[in-house]
């Protein structure tokens, strides 16, 4: 199933969670050795049981850890071994996994971590769906530190970003989080399985076992030596290195999708994961009417797409961000916005908007 | 000296000398103890990689010349099997204290004895936390006065080697700071075990000492310690203050024979010929359909979805689809449903909302809905009688077509009620004539578990000749 034999448009019914592995079989390629360390959660035990037996089969590594917390250490020290080294779990233990991804970060470790999101807080709803975690993903851990984060809105779109983050993982030799949710970690939906280039291992990173003899540390360390110097001038030239790595390079790495003509818009609704999808549909249905609607959908929801936001913004323009949580993103429109309007569509979890109910807000507005 | 003329010049990190331990601090000798062993068994030390948490004894990895990795607080362990996963060829050694290692690492500490894999872990018990100040630590011994145990630790301590040796590390053994050549002995026989090795070594901390009244631990161990030969299960006890502490190793063995769980064969099902099932696809001509197919966990809910939308691919591999399905915590007994779009345009909104087929195997969603079924009014609604309420159905518009089939029952009496699902299949399949025949059975055969393909294809037989 996981290798396309008969042809092209031969497409395979497999899930968002299973396409997590097939993303990073195709990064791999049979030329890089995948770690993947993880601990069983609802709902994202899936990509385990599938990378339990479909990773051996490419040269990787399936191991089921004590806890979270190992998870995320493991693959840092695989990542900063050579390997594409990445996790998947949910919410609750993404707060576990909150101290390593900060260490990661602080090594410059290429890590992938993949947070299939439910309705939350704490335990919540393991087996429904919840955007809840997308500030968690920006703020969660101690300290400021880079953070690239995707968000796929289908199966398909789930194997391309598993992909793209472990690429973006190694340019800038860092912790990339991708966030599905539970719909798309649970839809089932056919695709055809690409044939994508093996992503080759960052030539300016150095690797255990290669002779380089390096030290990482957690502390604050020199920038070229990478040994702990603790003081204020260290301090400041090597958290503002590793901010800048994704600061200067944010119009690389930011990707969203319109529909509908933002130029026009009176309302440009703004969403992510799977609402998209209702938002979409909702917008389908009104597309004679002539009505001043349209759609941001935003694929990298971390670093936000600052300058995109800023050149949309104009008066009497209602900036509606529709999300399962209550108005995370939506914050972040609102620092921003200066001439416009920010309104939010938000449910607590469990499901996302019908179009209906999106039309329903949307008719409010205009 | 000049630094570089130093015998271990090669394995240190002369950039960052000094260190910054106590002058007195006795972790320096493990270090040195470490360095001695790597150069006495000829290792490569490219191929070293040392990973330490943190404390005073976790700093030794920035002072070692090799590759390391100064992780997070209790996290070496985890960090270091992460290396070793990576690069298998690897001697990969965890350098920590008694509290990263057995206190905040504890869970750590007891999985890699399970998970077997060959790593190194050297913990420096100084009987608690130093760096702090010297809080009280897992293995502080009664009665020891600390900054958080004034008046005395009232807490009973951790026995590292008792917990290693029933955690199942394959080498075990104790030493001390002051006896350098026990402990370069340890470390080599440690190197050379190819499971999980765990070697404490007592190091006396001048904090712990001042507070204790102790004059020298480092003198008390060379006075009190025994290397033994063969130990017993009386060996295992020690603390700062017993009479005896007994050094050596508790256990060196072989790492038993089990297949490493990434690089296991897939064990193949022994599953007959799964039967051919030829079909032709074709444009179905479908715009846009909602399936569901709604019951309670355990009738094959899911199962019967997955048929439809490969039976559906089967016959148009144009179309485009989107399978959801919803039920609660509990896998068996709760409401469950499949929601399946067909769509010749990309599927947006994957729920269903108005379907154009249900598909009721019992009445459970209904109810919990208040007793209204859902369902396009020129739409088709196919129920297994045997367990739905015939009643629910007392209020569809008369444009709705029903059809009933008691799928459970001919199920049980024929076969298994585990093939109710594609009973009422093989009665939807002739009712609605929406896919194909074969190109349903085709998907049957797929989705079986192996060995009861032959009996879900009679199932599907019996549903349609009904
Ligand atoms: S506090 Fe204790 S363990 Fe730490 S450096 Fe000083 S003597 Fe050594």
């Amino acid at each position: 199933m996981t290798k396309d034999k008969k042809g092209d448009n031969k497409r395979v019914l497999i899930t968002g969670n299973d396409a997590v592995v097939e993303g990073l079989c195709c990064a791999a390629g049979n030329k890089r050795r995948i770690v993947y360390a993880g601990y069983p959660i609802t709902p994202a035990s899936e990509i385990a049981t599938r990378a339990s037996v479909v990773l051996a089969k490419h040269g990787g590594t399936f191991i089921q850890m004590e806890d979270e917390i190992a998870s995320i250490q493991a693959i840092s020290g695989a990542g900063l071994a050579g390997a594409i080294a990445v996790t998947a779990t949910s919410g609750p233990g993404m707060s576990l996994m909150s101290e390593g991804l900060g260490f990661a970060a602080m090594i410059e470790s290429p890590i992938i971590c993949v947070n299939v999101q439910r309705g939350a807080p704490s335990t919540g709803m393991p087996t429904w769906m919840g955007q809840g975690d997308m500030m968690q993903a920006r703020w969660g851990t101690h300290g400021d530190r880079p953070v690239i984060v995707l968000v796929p809105n289908s199966v398909e779109e789930t194997l391309l970003l598993t992909y793209e983050a472990c690429k973006l993982s190694q340019e800038y030799l860092n912790p990339v989080t991708l966030m599905l949710d539970e719909i798309i970690g649970h839809m089932e939906e056919p695709i055809s399985i690409p044939k994508l280039p093996p992503i080759p291992v960052n030539p300016d990173s150095q690797i255990i076992g290669n002779g380089h003899r390096f030290h990482r540390t957690g502390l604050t360390h020199d920038l070229e030596s990478c040994l702990p110097s603790i003081n204020p001038e260290t301090q400041e030239k090597l958290v503002r290195k590793l901010l800048d790595k994704v600061k200067k390079n944010a119009d690389k790495i930011i990707k969203y999708e319109t529909y509908g003509s933002l130029s026009e818009a009176k309302v440009i609704i703004v969403c992510y994961g799977s609402e998209s999808r209702s938002v979409k549909a909702a917008l389908k249905q009104i597309s004679g009417k002539k009505m001043k609607v349209a759609m941001l959908r935003l694929i990298t929801a971390w670093p936000t797409p600052k300058d995109l936001i800023c050149k949309l913004d104009k008066k009497d323009r209602i900036f509606l961000v529709a999300e399962i949580n209550d108005g995370q993103i939506k914050i972040e429109f609102e620092r921003y916005i200066k001439k416009g309007d920010v309104e939010g569509l938000n449910l607590m979890g469990g499901r996302i908007h019908t179009p209906g109910e999106i039309l329903e807000a949307v008719e409010r507005l205009i | 000296m000049d630094i570089s003329q130093h015998p271990y010049a090669e394995l240190l990190r002369k950039e960052m000398m000094p260190n910054i331990w106590c002058s007195g601090c006795r972790i320096g000798r493990i270090k040195n103890a470490f360095i001695e062993a790597v150069q006495h068994q000829g290792y490569n030390p490219d191929k070293c990689a040392v990973v330490s948490g943190i404390g005073c004894s976790s700093r030794i990895a920035g002072y070692l010349n090799l590759d390391g990795i100064h992780s997070t607080h209790g996290r070496a362990i985890p960090t270091a099997l992460g290396v070793k996963l990576a690069d298998p060829e690897l001697m990969v050694t965890v350098m920590g204290g008694d509290g990263d290692i057995l206190g905040i690492g504890g869970n750590h500490f007891l999985a890699l004895g399970r998970h077997g894999k060959d790593l190194n872990i050297i913990c420096m018990n100084n009987y608690g936390y130093s760096m702090t100040g010297f809080q009280h630590g897992p293995t502080t011994p009664f009665g020891a006065k600390t900054v958080t145990t004034s008046g005395g630790n009232p807490y009973a301590p951790l026995n590292p080697i008792a917990v290693a040796l029933a955690a199942g590390y394959t080498f075990v053994a104790r030493s001390t700071s002051s006896h350098p050549y026990h402990l370069v002995d340890c470390l080599v026989s440690a190197m050379n075990n190819k499971g999980p090795s765990f070697i404490e070594v007592l190091v006396p901390c001048m904090l712990f000492e001042r507070r204790n009244k102790i004059k020298s631990l480092d003198a008390l161990f060379l006075e009190k310690a025994t290397i033994k030969e063969t130990l017993s299960q009386a060996d295992i006890h020690q603390n700062a203050f017993s009479e005896e502490i007994s050094l050596g190793v508790f256990r060196d063995s072989q790492i038993p024979d089990r297949p490493a769980p990434a690089f296991a064969k897939a064990v193949k099902k022994k599953a007959g010929k799964k039967p051919r099932v030829t079909f032709k696809s074709k444009d179905s001509g479908i715009d846009y359909m909602q399936i569901r197919m709604e019951g309670t966990g355990g009738q094959g809910i899911v199962q019967g979805g997955k048929t439809m939308i490969n039976a559906a691919m089967n016959m148009d591999p144009k179309l485009n689809s989107t399978l959801i399905k919803r039920y609660g915590p509990e896998m068996k007994g709760g409401s469950c449903l499949t929601d399946i779009v067909l769509s010749s345009q990309p599927v947006d909104y994957p729920f269903v909302e108005i379907p154009d087929l249900l598909i009721m195997m019992s009445g459970l969603i209904t109810k919990e809905r208040g007793g209204k079924v859902i369902v396009n009014e020129n739409g088709t609604v196919v129920i297994d009688e045997s367990t739905v309420d015939l009643s629910l159905l007392d209020d569809l518009a008369d444009t709705v077509k029903i059809f009933k089939v008691p799928a459970t029952q001919i199920a049980r009496e024929n076969f298994r009620v585990v093939v109710a699902n594609n009973v009422m299949m093989g009665f939807v399949c002739k009712t609605t004539s929406i896919i194909d025949k074969n190109c349903i059975k085709a998907a049957i055969v797929k989705s079986a578990p192996p060995g009861t393909e032959e009996m879900n294809l009679a199932a599907f037989e019996k549903g349609y000749e009904l």
